[in-house]
């Protein structure tokens, strides 16, 4: 999509393997992620997302495989991939007894920015995170959500060109998460290259462009890059009046699934200009109509059918 | 990024981390007053039983702050080197597996910083902390040295010799840290290297030294009881050679386990007072200097047991005897004359050897960079293996 073939990918991974003990955590797993592009990493529980996040992150050698980011090999090259790197875990400590400032100031210092620089990195960041009031403050009287977002500013500090986010939004209130999904947005413009982990599909839906999904530790084509019309997707349907809306369903010959909801049914639909035919048409027949939505989004009927594949 | 502005900013994370917590003051002030306490106990005690010592008649050469100042002076060092000893894993010990536990070391090891600058900011952190107990106890050290005319030398190099065993054990507790994931495991293995180093040390040569006991003919100039034995009173004429058969110790087999001891290497290593230089011996008894006490011991125990000895000036009355810088015997009448012998062995005074320390020393830094080399080799990402319970993040 946005990717240019002469553009060097913010990340690029080829059949990166790690087992621990006889666990493959990371079973062959291929993909590149583009500059200027957000890239979300799905996946289920144990399917390997952490652990690969923890070799791009340069944490973590891969048993055989390589990759690198930003251009740097990630073992022949260590530090300088590191460099270029801002990574977010899924869990992590701070400093108790340190300011917000303080904590932002000696990730500056250990990325190799001065005094000054960090400094006014770190306030700028704060600034831009809504922390700016908790500057002073020890980092323990932060909230969750507080830290999370310190968290992410403390992946920012040195202004990497990757981002490795896991789970960035848990713990985020819906306005940070809003806040959250507008900065990916603005970072991935300004030409940076994003990799975000979530198990919260819906937020992800509003921020990706390009999504890879794992299982088992391996990549798999979850049809993730095929159009969307092609896709039979859940829509709910729900009017006033239920019977007629299901006397118009059989006449028209559209197969549908009953709803919890006594007024609703689920019918597929290949994608939304064959969801607007039917809207004409139940319209046209006097269905009092009052929702049409999809069930799911791409992104979580993309996960369902992945595992469906798994069981 | 230069190798010391890392460096410094993972001191000054540690420093900031360790020192701005309460517990820090209170720990430090209940050991200021604990040090004060203790060093006021010695201080009086020595002074109590010289004035003691005098009212019971007891004659004492020297005036009651020479005689009780190097005895003060040197409990409080080995006191404050014992504590250094016990505080320092503290601070040292849970740095890499508490930071891991806490979630705080993976991201700092994604940064640009290198291993060497995480293990040696954090060495040097906890290091520097330590210090912050023994300077506490300075004060007490100068009342000490006002008292006993110690010389300012002798207190720079007891206290650099502390320091770099201070550092010595931060770097055990490092490496331990490094290796070990629960902080508990680490503390104990750590405390166990700094039993192995003062305690086992001593063990060890108290048990070998009788294990190691083997007969052995010495030529001996005196006069042999079962030839000789009449009524008349012994004279130095009746003196011949003989040959006797006598139990070797070999301690001179052993020594260097008690010179790994830390108490050891900053007592062998504190310059003699003057008043020590000529007569060791007579110093350590009249003083009770304990720097000088193991000094003493640790070098006669080097020394290996000799071949040819005198007893024939057993005969004579003299006050006492000393070996001086050439090996000759001398022997002093109660007036503080010297008598009238030649001894026909000559005896190198206790002492005058190589010193002991800087084998102890060079060990004991060996150690150390052995667990340091270790700290870094385990904070090297990217990670190749994983030792087991350890997660990287």
């Amino acid at each position: 999509m946005i990717a240019a073939d002469n553009c060097v990918p913010g990340i690029a991974a080829d059949q990166l393997r790690r087992s621990f003990g006889s666990v493959r955590a990371v079973d062959g797993a291929t993909f590149t992620a583009p500059t200027g592009a957000v890239t979300a990493l799905i996946g289920p529980n144990g399917s390997g997302k952490t652990t690969l996040l923890l070799i791009l992150a340069g944490l973590l050698a891969a048993d055989s495989g390589n990759a690198s980011v930003a251009g740097h090999d990630l073992v022949s090259d260590s530090a300088a991939a590191r460099a270029q790197v801002g990574w977010m875990p899924d869990t992590f400590g701070t400093w108790d007894a340190l300011t917000c400032m303080e904590i932002l100031i000696t990730f500056g210092r250990a990325y190799g920015l001065d005094k000054q620089q960090s400094a006014a990195r770190a306030a700028q960041l704060l600034q831009r995170l809504y922390l700016a009031d908790f500057a002073n403050q020890p980092a323990r009287v932060l909230s969750r959500g507080q830290k999370q977002r310190l968290g992410l500013a403390r992946a920012l500090v040195h202004d990497p060109q990757v981002l490795l986010l896991d789970e960035p939004a848990s713990g985020l209130d819906p306005r940070s998460r809003v806040e959250l999904r507008d900065l990916l947005r603005a970072l991935a413009a300004s030409g940076k290259t994003i990799l975000v982990s979530s198990h919260v599909l819906s937020e992800l839906e509003e921020v990706y462009d390009h999504a890879v999904f794992l299982s088992r530790g391996r990549n798999v084509d979850a049809g993730s890059n095929t159009p969307r019309s092609t896709v039979l997707r859940g829509w709910r349907l729900g009017a006033l009046d239920p019977v007629a809306l299901r006397e118009f369903l059989v006449r028209s010959d559209i197969p549908y699934e009953l709803s919890a909801s006594p007024d609703e049914v689920q019918v597929m639909l290949t994608g939304a200009a064959s969801a607007a035919e039917l809207v004409r048409a139940a319209v046209q027949a006097g269905v009092p109509l009052h929702t049409v939505t999809p069930t799911t989004g791409r992104l979580e009927e993309a996960y369902l059918a992945l595992d469906e594949e798994r069981a | 990024m230069s190798f010391f502005s890392g460096l410094s900013t993972v001191v000054g994370l540690e420093l900031r981390q360790r020192v701005r917590s309460k517990r820090w003051f209170i720990a430090l002030t209940a050991w200021f007053v604990f040090i004060g306490f203790i060093s006021g106990l010695i201080i009086w005690t020595a002074r109590f039983s010289y004035t003691q010592l005098q009212t019971e008649g007891y004659s004492t050469v020297l005036d009651i702050n020479a005689q009780t100042g190097p005895m003060v002076f040197g409990t409080i060092t080995l006191f404050v080197l014992g504590m250094g000893l016990l505080i320092a894993p503290t601070f040292s010990a849970t740095s890499i597996n508490g930071d891991r536990a806490q979630g705080t070391l993976a991201t700092l090891q994604a940064t640009r910083l290198s291993a060497a600058q995480i293990a040696s900011g954090k060495l040097v952190a906890a290091w520097l902390t330590s210090l912050t107990f023994l300077v506490a106890a300075l004060p007490f050290i100068i009342v000490a040295v006002v008292l006993g005319n110690i010389s300012a030398w002798q207190v720079i190099v007891c206290f650099a010799v502390v320091f770099v065993e201070v550092a010595v054990v931060c770097a055990i507790g490092l490496g331990w840290s490094a290796l070990i994931s629960r902080t508990a495991g680490s503390v104990v293995m750590t405390y166990m290297c700094v039993v192995g180093l003062t305690i086992i040390s001593l063990i060890l040569v108290a048990c070998l030294v009788p294990l190691n006991m083997e007969q052995g003919k010495v030529r001996v100039y005196g006069i042999d009881t079962w030839e000789y034995y009449d009524d008349t009173e012994p004279k130095v004429t009746d003196c011949t050679w003989y040959e006797s058969e006598e139990t070797f110790y070999h301690a001179d087999r052993f020594w260097w386990l008690t010179a790994v001891n830390p108490f050891v290497i900053v007592s062998d290593s504190a310059p003699l007072p003057d008043a020590a230089r000529d007569n060791l011996t007579g110093y350590v008894s009249s003083t009770g200097d304990p720097l000088a006490t193991i000094h003493l011991a640790v070098r006669a125990m080097a020394e290996p047991m000799a071949t040819e000895r005198d007893d024939c000036y057993w005969v004579l009355q003299y006050y006492e005897s000393y070996h001086d810088a050439e090996g000759n015997l001398v022997l002093l009448d109660q007036n503080g004359r010297r008598m009238d012998y030649e001894s026909p062995v000559k005896v190198m005074p206790v002492g005058a050897g190589p010193p002991v320390w800087p084998w102890g020393m060079a060990s004991n830094v060996l150690l150390g960079a052995a667990f340091f080399a270790v700290a870094c080799r385990r904070l090297k990402v990217p990670y190749r293996t994983l030792p087991k319970g350890i997660r990287v993040a």
